[in-house]
């Protein structure tokens, strides 16, 4: 059962990917202002900027290119750079493994602080954690991310000296250096993404720890810990799941700020460049890239919440 | 059975593809190595020059020791478009590397005045038609060539060459290929038609680095061989920092005083001086405006301010109305207070403007002082125009935050001027459209310029023929004044001729030019012989140590 709903899953992803090239291609191109003139600056010639057009087909009709683009992307290729002349691949692929690495940080982070505080927030309802958990993520709630990565960096880099004000890892010589350097903003990531989760997961907590099923495991005997863990978590985790998917995409394509704050190497920032640049092939390969994990981070989700319930595991 | 096939057949569409994306991943990651020929007409040249074997050894990343290297942070992130080709640099961070690289014939001072570099003397005949250029000898391009005239024949033939579609092509225009000759090893002649009485200025631009015969944009880009202070290390545009080493063989004796330097491209301003303040990097080549105050009392940190660099320009159309008008042109001037500008919009950091391309504190000025405003004189002009109280002057403002406090600039112009009753409605676009669908496109439009030479600031949006006509302003006593300057061999009397010329864009030209920024620089304490420049894109890192 959970392979064919994978399967399917996959064929639906790829037909969406298809629509999603076409509307990433179509915006790219009608991107307002000339690509010539923002490669070249606003002193360069006319002359050098209808040879750029010429060198890279701009004079093709829409349509003609999208086919030309499909069937290297179909290769794996996804062209050039046009600012560079560089291949894609050797654009994007550093960008990405940079990506991958904070992303997996931050949500190693991420998904212990969110069960730890809830379970403990719901355990300890309306008590004392209980109201310290509510009131900081209703800070954490209200504080853009750029504050909070501004605040980190002043407490932590420029008065106590324990992290780096700027993850550049691209000079970081070992693992650990490089996890040294990208714990602020991993840290940042964790607070945005927590905030919102540990509001959520308390509430569900909750009304599981209400049910029948639970107060008959008490009556049981059972010990309370084990009550929590093992019976109230697991179906507690499910509504949290598509959040928790969501808050993994928003990690791989929307950390622009976190990354500028922190001059972090990475996607969000490449696809910003390639759109003042107006470099259309960078624009059109990231957009498909963060796509296509979109799309995978929410059915990783969908299996996972078909594992963890029995209901849906059997139907 | 219908869906089974099609499952099957969607399931091998979707494998084949990411066995190809798989497969094409691993033979596109080293392009860099394969030669690509991007640049056909210069491929008739042999390229053997640029492929001899290096005697120094190539440094890579791993080798470079970081704690010994002077950080600079600059503001711009040029992303993939940055390259080491000084052909094309689109922006201020691309100028800055290029410069470590390699050197001009000339330098120029921040009042404009020539220097010598690669050219130890100069002279030209009595009408400046024939200049001669007299190259310093034993200056070696990092492979261990010698530099000579040959190589300068080519850069300026390269720069001027349509073909290779090079930035610098229009003010370099006055060049053709033929009169560019070396005499000898040493020796390099410019002949022009016309005369070019200011031609070792014009020949000291930002594109104007010499490179080696025959080299092209493919080794230029990432893998130059310059002549300059630093060597770039495994450059790659999108690479965080950039790194360069110490010359080993650099021909001015005892420099560059620093091992390496290395540039971060921070654009948060709260980022920038964190990283200052923190000690990650030494020196941040521009400090917004706003976070002065955080900097300032900090013992840690040396502020230096540059003299007046880029320009706030407000440039009406003098042939379209209202601003056909020279009542009403004058009228705006005249109820713009520049000293509450300067202090609102810069906090004190620039210079008061005259409404002419040249800074009063410039030695080419024609007056030294701006005027102040004048609500009275302004009202009085505007009623001989033909507006008053009950028939009010109502003008569209278009801009941007295409330099810094370009939008604040914007609302305080509109407040002062209102209170000579005029209305003016400021219309806020993205920045990253400005120069290309606003600027020149609107008749009111705000736009600024980095600091130019007067003869080439006078020219650049002026002359009737500009390139770049932001104010309309085609007048052929102001086209007489210029091309009079431009022959005239005498410094004293071509000063003279640009500040009539000025003076005329003050009095009846269509350009506000309220303020000019001063480039605000900070630099850790500890560090010492660092200069700015006004011109942005100089930043001289040969004279500059850092103790930790």
């Amino acid at each position: 059962m959970i392979i064919r709903t994978i399967l399917s899953r996959l064929i639906l992803a790829f037909f969406t990917l298809v629509a999603v090239s076409i509307l990433i291609f179509w915006a790219a191109e009608i991107l307002p202002g000339d690509i010539a003139a923002r490669v070249l600056g606003r002193e360069a010639t006319e002359t050098a900027k209808s040879l750029f057009r010429e060198q890279l087909n701009l004079d093709l009709p829409i349509s003609q290119r999208y086919l030309i683009w499909l069937g290297g992307v179909l290769h794996g290729d996804f062209g050039k750079a046009l600012s560079s002349q560089r291949q894609i691949s050797t654009v994007v692929l550093p960008r990405m493994r940079n990506t991958f690495f904070l992303a997996a940080y931050a949500f190693l982070l991420y998904v212990p602080v969110t069960v730890i505080l809830s379970t403990l927030a719901a355990i300890q309802r309306e008590r004392f954690w209980d109201n310290s958990v509510s009131v900081l993520t209703l800070i954490g709630l209200a504080l853009p991310e750029f504050v909070i990565g501004t605040v980190l960096i002043y407490v932590f880099a420029v008065n106590l000296h324990l992290f780096p004000v700027l993850s550049t890892v691209q000079t970081a010589q070992t693992f650990a250096e490089k996890v040294w350097m990208t714990t602020l903003p991993a840290v940042t990531l964790m607070i945005v993404m927590s905030v919102y989760s540990i509001r959520m997961l308390r509430d569900s907590l909750i009304e599981v720890l209400d049910s029948d099923y639970v107060r008959m495991a008490i009556l049981k005997g059972l010990p309370r810990w084990r009550v929590v863990i093992s019976h109230a978590l697991p179906n507690s985790l499910v509504p949290a799941l598509n959040t928790m998917a969501l808050n993994l995409a928003y990690l791989i394509g929307g950390v622009v700020i976190v990354e500028q704050v922190f001059v972090y190497p990475g996607l969000g920032s490449l696809l910003i460049e390639a759109v003042f640049l107006r470099d259309a092939p960078v624009i059109e390969a990231v957009a498909l890239l963060v796509s296509a994990l979109y799309i995978l981070a929410n059915l990783f989700a969908d299996v996972m919440g078909i594992m963890l319930n029995p209901r849906l595991r059997t139907g | 059975m219908h869906k089974k096939a099609f499952y099957i057949l969607s399931t091998l569409v979707v494998m084949s593809i990411l066995i190809a994306a798989c497969g094409g991943a691993p033979t596109t990651t080293a392009p860099t190595e394969a030669p690509q020929v991007t640049e056909a007409p210069a491929a008739t040249q042999p390229p053997v020059a640029t492929e001899a074997p290096a005697p120094t050894e190539e440094p890579e990343t791993g080798e470079v020791d970081l704690t010994q290297c002077i950080k600079v942070a600059n503001i711009e992130v040029s992303g993939e478009k940055l390259n080491l080709d000084p052909m094309n640099q689109p922006s201020t961070e691309n100028s800055i590397m290029v410069e470590q690289v390699y050197n001009r014939l000339l330098d120029l001072d921040s009042d404009f005045v020539v220097h010598p570099e690669l050219a130890v003397e100069w002279e030209s005949n009595p009408d400046g038609t024939v200049w001669t250029f007299h190259l310093q000898e034993g200056v070696k391009f990092y492979d261990g060539t010698e530099l000579t005239a040959k190589d300068v024949v080519y850069t300026f033939k390269r720069l001027i060459d349509p073909a290779t579609g090079s930035e610098a092509a229009a003010t370099l225009a006055f060049l053709n290929p033929e009169g560019i000759t070396a005499v000898d090893d040493y020796t390099v002649e410019f002949k022009v038609d016309k005369p070019v009485v200011e031609l070792p200025v014009l020949i000291t631009g930002k594109n104007t680095y010499i490179v080696q015969d025959g080299a092209t944009a493919d080794t230029l880009n990432y893998n130059p061989n310059g002549t300059g202070p630093f060597i770039p290390v495994d450059f790659e545009p999108n690479a965080q920092p950039h790194v360069f080493v110490k010359n080993p063989n650099y021909w001015e004796t005892g420099l560059p005083k620093s091992e390496c330097v290395a540039f971060y491209a921070i654009q948060e301003p709260t980022t920038r001086n964190a990283s200052l303040l923190s000690g990650e990097v030494d020196l941040v080549q521009l400090v917004d405006y706003a976070t002065i105050p955080t900097l300032k009392d900090n013992p840690a940190v040396k502020m230096m301010t540059t003299g007046a660099a880029t320009s706030y320009v407000l440039a009406m159309w003098v042939d379209t109305p209202p601003f056909d008008k020279p009542e009403v042109r004058q009228a705006l001037k005249m109820a713009i207070n520049r000293q509450a500008m300067l202090d609102t919009v810069l906090l004190g950091y620039g210079v008061i403007g005259d409404d002419n391309p040249v800074p009063p504190t410039s030695p080419y000025a024609w007056r030294s002082e701006a005027p102040t405003q004048d609500i009275e004189g302004a009202k009085k002009l505007l009623a001989d125009a033909g507006y008053g109280p009950d028939n009010p002057l109502k003008i569209d403002f278009y801009t941007a935050e295409y330099i810094p406090s370009a939008v604040a600039l914007a609302q305080v112009f509109k407040e002062q001027v209102a209170q000579a009753g005029v209305e003016v409605n400021v219309i806020v676009g993205p920045a990253s459209e400005h120069w290309d669908n606003v600027w020149l496109k609107q008749s009111f439009a705000g736009s600024g310029w980095n600091a130019r030479h007067p003869g080439e600031g006078l020219a650049i949006a002026y002359r009737s023929n500009a390139q770049y006509p932001e104010t309309h302003w085609y007048r052929e006593d102001y086209d007489a004044l210029l091309d009079a300057a431009n022959t005239e061999p005498d410094a004293a009397k071509r000063t003279a001729l640009y500040q009539q010329a000025e003076k005329m864009l003050t009095d009846e030209g269509g350009a506000i030019i309220p303020l000019f920024q001063r480039s605000v620089v900070a630099m850790r304490a500890q560090c010492d012989g660092y200069t700015p420049y006004a011109q942005l894109y100089k930043l001289d890192l040969r004279y500059i140590t850092c103790q930790p």
